[in-house]
């Protein structure tokens, strides 16, 4: 029997072969509510296997619009924004447009010498605004948490969705809180580190985490794991739109971390039509404040 | 509408268990006047203790039976006569006796099997029914001896032994769970003395929590198991305590590298007891590791006790009282202001009552109840984020066995319980995330062992489930043919269908965290369908050759979305995806069993694929439908070898030997990164891959090797000295790769599996 079912399974393995590398366009650009156009960044990919630097992957030859979509129909254009390159592989707008909130706008991406089409469209989010009553001043670790009181807003069809960040304006090694002081001293006390940890977010974090006040705001308490750094440090709120989202939460696990096995890996979801990349866009609001070192026991 | 619903639904179930009751009760009016039985348990001698699958026969009129998992046995419908009664069981004599039987009677005969000393050339009854049990299709039974004899890793483990069949797949050498064939560990129903265990694991997931000290009997399901189980996809394993030694106060003590045991059992006025206990001793090393190195855990430490008492209230009625306690801690201080905590484990309690109403008819009633928990915290910069995970579930069943006639044993039984599965997550102290989910389940099943003549055997059955969170009623069939052209030749095949109300959300790499979810309004229960043929034969005396071929579908397999990275605020069904599945495979399993020389080699050849939405897309192409992908288990070939030597009356030698295909991993193709998003000053460097799990690491293989010497611990009792080689020539395996971004261009390293590993322990039994 076995001589028989043999063949037949072993035929049956489908051609499941490793594919070879493909070349794609990759854009990143971040639309922000209230503000204007924001640049629009063009490279490719490389080899994993090469050396790779954006410079040498920066796209120069490329049309790039951004158009705004008719509110009623979201497909067809109302107006379009034209881009001009003004570095290797960064274009930027030609024209001033505040971006508008829950508005749909396009992405359209054409090359002179060939058919190739990049496209991508996103949904600004709502904009909101941190209340006043942020105090000036908090001692790290007391009692008394930063409270942050968010503003309504909305996104079409799901909750909003929050990426929190604090930006140090005095990102000194002296400065660094315990936990990020002991990351530095770990990593060699390299100057990058500093670089890097001065901006500090709280990866995505949903609305539904959060009870809402009866005006319909609700209040954040702010970890004090938000703070890498005493001294003055900006806070800043921010809800995303479902590409940066999709683009977050599936590059975040790209290296494990999740119930994936180690060595699963995946794409990261673009969104984007011929290309890869984020064509993302978000709300913000910033406040500052100081971070005091505690009082000696 | 839905009280209405629910009611209609509940009096509908209790009309079938009513149905299924009478259908077994009222055989038993069945008048058989002219015809006699035997029946009773079979026990060791020695200890007393019941054994399961031992083979019974009356060699003159070609009938017999294995004992049941209760140790419990009967022939019926035999013809008033003398005759001889063959018993055996591996690893025990051969029992004979000449008994005689007038009409109309029904002879009560328990009996006690001497257990041998060394296995030299073993006598094993050849009844057409030899080996019924053990042999039945997409069935394994381990040899717990074999357990303890198996070169392990500092420990000897159920799921490591259990995972040397063919069939079965590790994950990694860091990993007790059981992949088998093509499922995921959560497809398999483990069950402790009948009650069920949701995460069977020590050291997150390092050793499994069953202590090999109290452990009687393990027998695997691998697939197309009976209608006795249910509530998994794909496999079922049972495993039994010992119910204590009858005759006398006796035990053991282990003293071993990672941990040391104390069991002990013994005999009272109506009964017998047991109980047994393990804990770690690292602390010592970690300790003094501590002195010199940094990341060494303050504490980490498991510990579990099995505890059984037994109660003969009478010739017909047996009482047991069962529990299981183990946990696991970790305190991990790994930086300033920065804690890792964590306490997780499970406990198992049982009372069962086993009634014997008459010759025809064997009755078992059991009350379970089973605790898993875990409560990992960790502590940065005085932000504290813990979790509390608790599930609760306690049920009844009865499980009735009934011999009609010459041709059939009917089983049925009931199985009905509540499950409470309560999550709370908390950051900063504000908690985040709360679900309680409480169900009421509740399943029927009957099966009947049909003989139409001695050559086949038929296995109909039904098993009928009930799930309450979304009203769920799934039947499953099952049937099972087996013939039998000669004494020595069995060809058999197996269909069934299964569903899953559960999914278990963890990671092979680690388990301490495990999280299980149910079905619900809108998440459908999983199901799939099972077909497995198979070829049991003895090519020779002692030897066994055995090639079973499997297919299986699942379908509605849902699982926690590995992509959100917060549910709070999300709709229950927005938490899943919910892919499919298919898993097909060859396997081969050529055994000797008795003699100085022991062993096996197992041989599989398996595909598993899996596909769920928007994963393994191209690039670029989301909104397309998704590709089939082998999971990182998938493992094309597998070959175990075992063998045991006894070199004198002392020494004795196992070694094992493990080749596998290398597992499924993507390579990475290609690379680019983002330069300028808003809440870093750092670059995201993002991989792009082409299809998932294409490629594949080196092949696996690793040779391991124990000896044991039996001696005397002065006047105090029996002893054993293990001394094992892990690895013995260090095969660097490889576990994953681990891409490095910082490096320009990307490297590749290795994350590789255990080295050569020497490890030693010392048993004194008393």
């Amino acid at each position: 029997m076995s001589a028989l079912i043999l063949p037949v399974l072993i035929s049956s393995c489908d051609d499941y072969s490793q594919d070879e590398y493909e070349f794609f366009y990759v854009v990143e650009a971040y639309m922000i509510a209230g503000r204007q156009l924001p640049h629009i960044i063009l490279s490719t990919t490389t080899p994993a296997d090469a050396y790779y630097s954006f410079e040498d992957t920066a796209v120069e030859d490329a049309i790039v619009q951004i158009r705004l979509l008719n509110t009623a129909s979201n497909s067809e254009v109302e107006s379009v924004f034209n881009y001009i390159m003004t570095e290797p592989g960064i274009y930027n707008a030609s024209v001033s447009h505040r971006i508008l909130p829950l508005r749909t706008y396009e992405l359209n991406i054409t090359f002179p010498q060939s058919a190739r089409e990049i496209t991508a469209h996103t949904t600004i989010p709502d904009t909101f605004h941190i209340k006043e009553g942020v105090p000036d001043f908090i001692v790290y670790r007391s009692t008394e948490q930063l409270e942050i009181t968010v503003s309504e807003s909305s996104y079409p069809g799901r909750q909003n969705i929050f990426v929190f960040n604090t930006i140090s304006l005095r990102p000194e090694a002296v400065n660094l809180t315990p936990l990020y002081r002991t990351i530095y001293e770990d990593g060699g006390e390299d100057p990058d580190e500093l670089y890097l940890l001065a901006n500090n977010d709280s990866g995505i974090i949903n609305e539904g985490n959060f009870d809402v006040n009866p005006d319909g705001t609700f209040t954040i308490e702010f970890p004090w794991l938000g703070f890498s750094f005493y001294e003055e440090n900006l806070v800043i709120a921010n809800t995303i739109d479902d590409n940066l989202y999709d683009f977050v939460r599936s590059r975040s696990v790209q290296l494990g971390g999740s119930s994936l096995s180690p060595g699963e890996i995946q794409n990261v979801i673009s969104n984007i039509n011929g290309g890869v990349g984020v064509f993302g866009a978000m709300a913000s609001d910033t406040v500052q404040t100081i971070v005091q070192r505690p009082l000696a026991p | 509408m839905l009280t209405t619903k629910v009611l209609y639904y509940s009096q509908n179930m209790r009309r079938i268990f009513f149905l299924f009751i009478c259908f077994c009760m009222c055989g038993s009016f069945v008048a058989l006047a002219q015809v006699s039985s035997v029946n009773g348990y079979i026990k060791d001698a020695e200890t007393g203790e019941t054994l399961i699958s031992a083979n019974i026969a009356l060699q003159e009129s070609n009938k017999g039976t294995s004992s049941n998992t209760f140790g419990y046995y009967s022939i019926t419908n035999i013809s008033p006569g003398t005759y001889t009664l063959l018993c055996s069981y591996i690893g025990y004599e051969l029992y004979r006796e000449e008994i005689t039987l007038d009409s109309g009677e029904n002879l009560r005969l328990n009996i006690e099997l001497q257990p041998k000393d060394v296995q030299l050339e073993e006598i094993v009854v050849r009844s057409r029914m030899d080996e019924e049990e053990r042999k039945n299709i997409g069935t394994a039974q381990i040899n717990v001896d074999l357990i303890q004899d198996l070169p392990s890793v500092f420990e000897a483990d159920v799921f490591r032994a259990v995972q040397l069949l063919p069939g079965v797949k590790a994950a990694s050498d860091f990993s007790s769970g059981l992949y088998i064939r093509g499922g995921s560990p959560d497809q398999t129903l483990i069950l402790l003395d009948r009650t069920t265990v949701y995460n069977p694991s020590h050291f997150f997931g390092f050793f499994s929590t069953f202590n090999p000290d109290a452990i009687k009997n393990v027998r695997l399901y691998k697939g197309g198991y009976p209608a006795e189980y249910g509530g998994r996809l794909g496999s079922v394993l049972t495993i039994y305590n010992k119910d204590g030694n009858r005759n006398e106060t006796s035990g053991s003590v282990t003293a071993g590298l990672l941990a040391s045991r104390l069991s002990v059992e013994g005999p009272y006025s109506n009964g017998s007891w047991m109980l047994a206990a393990r804990r770690s001793t690292l602390e010592p090393l970690l300790a003094g590791l501590r002195q010199n190195n940094e990341g060494i855990p303050e504490k980490f430490y498991f510990y579990d006790f099995n505890g059984k008492i037994n109660f003969e209230a009478s010739q017909n009625d047996k009482l047991s009282l069962a529990f299981y306690a183990g946990k696991d801690r970790v305190t991990f201080p790994f930086a300033e202001e920065a804690e890792f905590n964590l306490d997780y484990g499970n406990q198992t309690l049982s009372g069962n009552w086993t009634h014997i109403f008459s010759e025809n008819l064997f009755a078992n009633f059991i009350l379970t109840g089973s605790r898993y928990f875990n409560f990992p915290e960790i502590e940065l910069s005085g932000t504290t984020i813990e979790r509390e995970n608790n599930i609760f579930d306690f049920s009844a069943k009865s499980d009735l066995e009934y011999s009609a006639g010459n041709r059939h044993q009917i089983s049925t039984g009931i199985w009905a319980g509540v499950s409470t599965l309560k999550l709370q997550d908390r950051f900063d102290g504000t908690d985040t995330f709360q679900s309680r989910i409480h169900n009421r389940y509740a399943s029927a099943y009957v099966q009947d062992e049909w003989r139409p003549s001695n050559h086949w055997k038929i296995t109909p059955g039904a098993r009928l489930n009930y799930f309450s969170d979304g009203e769920y009623i799934r039947i499953e069939p099952r049937l099972a043919f087996e013939f039998i052209p000669t004494d020595r030749i069995r060809l058999q095949t197996a269909f069934g269908r299964y569903n899953q109300f559960l999914t278990l959300i963890t990671n092979e790499a680690f388990s301490g965290f495990d999280v299980w979810l149910t079905s619900a309004e809108g998440i459908n229960p999983a199901y799939g369908n099972q077909f497995v043929a198979g070829l049991k034969t003895i090519p020779f005396e002692d030897f066994g050759l055995d090639i079973e071929v499997y297919y299986r579908t699942m379908k509605d397999l849902f699982e926690l979305d590995p992509f959100l990275p917060d549910v709070a605020g999300l709709a229950y069904r927005d938490m899943f995806r919910i892919g499919e599945g298919s898993a097909y495979g060859l396997e081969v399993f050529f055994e000797k069993r008795a003699g100085k020389f022991t062993g096996f080699i197992g041989y599989t050849l398996g595909y598993t694929w899996r596909k769920f939405p928007g994963y393994n897309v191209e690039v670029g192409k989301e909104g397309e439908s998704a590709r089939f992908y082998p999971p990182k288990y998938d493992r094309r070939h597998d070959i175990n070898l075992v063998t045991s030597y006894q070199l004198s009356s002392r020494w004795k030698v196992t070694t094992s030997f493990s080749f596998a295909t290398g597992q499924a991993y993507t390579e990475v193709l290609g690379r680019y990164a983002t330069i300028d998003l808003p809440w870093s000053n750092g670059r995201q460097h993002v991989f792009t891959v082409g299809k998932v799990n294409a490629s594949r690491l080196p092949d696996y293989h690793r040779f391991d090797i124990s000896f044991s010497r039996e001696g005397r611990f002065f006047s105090l009792g029996d002893s054993e000295l293990q001394l094992q080689l892990i690895n013995v020539y260090s095969r660097r395996n490889v576990w994953f790769y681990n891409f490095d971004f910082e490096p320009n261009p990307v490297e590749r390293s290795e994350v590789y599996m255990l080295p050569l590993l020497p490890s030693v322990s010392y048993t004194i039994n008393f």
